[in-house]
């Protein structure tokens, strides 16, 4: 879904961001993710999309630039606000992070609480929360009783319950089955085209090109690749997605196979982007922001 | 923080002292095990002061007035020092009763030596002297020496000083013992609550993602730490109880010579409200502590919990 107002809710202007070991995570990056878009954020193992997402939702700050998400410039944000920077968002994570002895219902619950909702507001809520992601029978049921995917599905209810402006998915459909993972993403689109927007971190690339939505890719710590704001011939600048970057009638500002692609690990997203026509911009070589020691950040 | 919050987090706390029971008796434990030995240190603090009390309380200053003052003259004279500073309590002596009092402590073996003295009275009046505070005691003699009407001034200075000196000893040894003793207490406390910490990352890690305050966050385990420390705070003061009367009767023949072991009862409320504050104390700071250096400097949202 694209936004009509594109405003933006997400920028990036100018951030670099290295680690204190000495890894540079992030160079450089600029980026608007418009309210109600939902964008793939990919990239090889080590690319940054961690530290990507642990931006956004500040648990790191950056060594220079400036982020805004929503309301928030995130240089400006004190300790106390974090909290508040966080409503405004729902977190989906890889290993589903459901408390094992709280119920389906509990465990949704538990992020309204959280907040100070009061019990028929939690209870009123929950339930549409679990309506949405088709797991209101299950809502006695305990974690270890259900599916990964079903997991998957009480962990997005769970990021969904308070309403948020944006979900942050982080390689949800990772510990899934391949089936199961279509469905995520189907949900996640669902919810997307209620108005909540998506920003999801992913490596299944037949994912991102089925669903053909905004994809942003990452390498070496910087935004190689971005199919958002191609020009249609008609001339009317609209955020396109991956679906009609390859099948629609798309003018490209640059000249996809020109640009070598990345070497190493990114090969597959590289050969992705120039597949899809994206514009490549050429990785700068980073010092010492080896694979191994970003992904362990 | 909204009321509703605030109820469900303290009934949290209660909860999850329930639900984590092992480590709940690890620290119930420890925190006990602290203020038994807070408790032993202060009652035998208590029993040594007590004695030395009622040693000091015996030892007195002996004030004998001029043989030429008459009975009303000596009377004043014992009045005006009643009044003075540092004076707990200053008894009139007649030389009679002196005489008599000297008879008596002499017993009856000597009583033949005070037959010739039964006419005519050597002793002049006098007054038996107690202090208030033994440290000041030169200054104190200094000024009785001073009083008209005062011959001579009978005092046994040396015990005095070994007394004031035992009391000031077992009083600062006391305070460091129970000082020392807290601070390890707290140590302790804040790092079991550390690790029942650790066996609720998650739970901390997805209350920090979804966006709830440190306050929020740190309530459960202060109510739990506090919960706990009032626990062991009654469960110390009955295992105290148990330890008094055993050693009341194992020691209480050779304590007998300084005088008596103090009833249990005369403190038992003022140890157990202690205990219960100090429990609730260390027990609530413990987890201050301990979740606090957790949410400054772990528990990050993001990374995947092992």
């Amino acid at each position: 879904m694209t936004s009509d107002t594109a405003a933006p809710l997400i920028e990036f202007r100018g951030v670099y961001k290295a680690y204190d070991n000495g890894t540079k995570a992030l160079t450089d990056v600029n980026l608007k993710i418009n309210k109600g878009e939902f964008v793939f954020v990919v990239g090889a193992s080590g690319a940054g999309k961690s530290t990507f997402i642990k931006l956004i939702i500040h648990e790191e700050k950056p060594n220079a630039g400036e982020i805004i998400v929503g309301d928030y410039k995130l240089s400006r944000l004190r300790r106390r606000q974090v909290p508040k920077l966080r409503r405004t968002m729902g977190i989906v994570f890889q290993d589903f992070r459901l408390i094992r002895n709280m119920t389906v219902f509990e465990n949704v619950a538990f992020a309204m609480r959280v907040v100070g909702a009061s019990k028929k507001d939690i209870r009123k809520r929950v339930f549409y929360a679990l309506n949405i992601v088709g797991l209101n029978e299950k809502a006695r049921n305990y974690p270890d009783e259900l599916s990964g995917g079903e997991q998957q599905r009480v962990a997005l209810a769970r990021a969904l319950v308070n309403n948020p402006s944006m979900i942050i998915a982080d390689e949800p459909t990772g510990n899934v089955d391949p089936t199961m993972s279509y469905e995520i993403v189907d949900l996640l689109t669902e919810i997307n085209k209620r108005g909540t927007t998506v920003i999801m971190v992913t490596h299944e690339h037949q994912l991102v090109r089925d669903f053909g939505h905004r994809v942003v890719m990452i390498e070496n710590g910087m935004i190689v690749a971005d199919n958002a704001g191609f020009a249609r011939e008609d001339g009317e600048k609209a955020p396109i997605t991956l679906e009609t970057a390859v099948f629609d009638d798309v003018k490209n500002t640059a000249d996809a196979e020109s640009v070598p692609a990345p070497a190493g690990q990114a090969d597959d997203e590289a050969a992705l982007a120039i597949d899809s026509g994206f514009v490549l911009t050429e990785p700068q070589p980073t010092k010492e922001a080896s694979d191994d020691e970003t992904e362990e950040l | 923080m909204k009321l509703r919050s605030f109820n469900y987090l303290i009934g949290e706390g209660f909860k999850n002292v329930w639900s984590h029971r092992l480590m709940s008796v690890a620290s119930a434990g420890v925190l006990m095990a602290c203020m038994l030995m807070i408790g032993i240190v202060w009652s035998i603090s208590l029993n040594i002061t007590n004695a030395v009390d009622m040693v000091e309380d015996q030892n007195v200053v002996l004030a004998f007035f001029d043989d030429d003052l008459s009975r009303e003259e000596a009377k004043a004279a014992a009045d005006k020092i009643a009044g003075m500073d540092n004076i707990k309590a200053c008894e009139f002596i007649t030389r009679e009763e002196g005489l008599e009092r000297q008879k008596t402590a002499m017993g009856d073996e000597y009583a033949p030596l005070f037959d010739w003295v039964s006419d005519e009275n050597p002793l002049p009046d006098s007054c038996q002297i107690t202090l208030d505070d033994l440290g000041r005691f030169d200054q104190t003699l200094l000024a009785l020496r001073s009083v008209k009407g005062v011959a001579t001034i009978r005092q046994q200075r040396d015990v005095v000083n070994k007394l004031s000196a035992i009391r000031s000893i077992i009083n600062v040894v006391g305070v460091w013992v129970i000082a020392l003793l807290l601070v390890i207490a707290l140590v302790i406390v804040a790092n079991t609550i550390r690790i029942t910490m650790y066996t609720r990352k998650l739970e901390i890690n997805i209350m920090k993602a979804v966006g709830a305050t440190d306050a929020f966050i740190r309530m459960p385990f202060v109510i739990e730490g506090m919960l706990l420390g009032i626990i062991a705070g009654v469960a110390s003061t009955g295992l105290l109880y148990l330890l008094y009367k055993l050693a009341e009767r194992t020691f209480a023949r050779s304590f007998s010579t300084l005088g008596s072991f103090v009833p249990f009862s005369s403190f038992a409320f003022q140890l157990l409200g202690a205990f219960v504050v100090i429990g609730a104390v260390i027990g609530s700071l413990g987890s201050v502590i301990s979740i606090g250096k957790y949410l400054r400097h772990e528990g990050s949202e993001f990374n995947a919990i092992t």
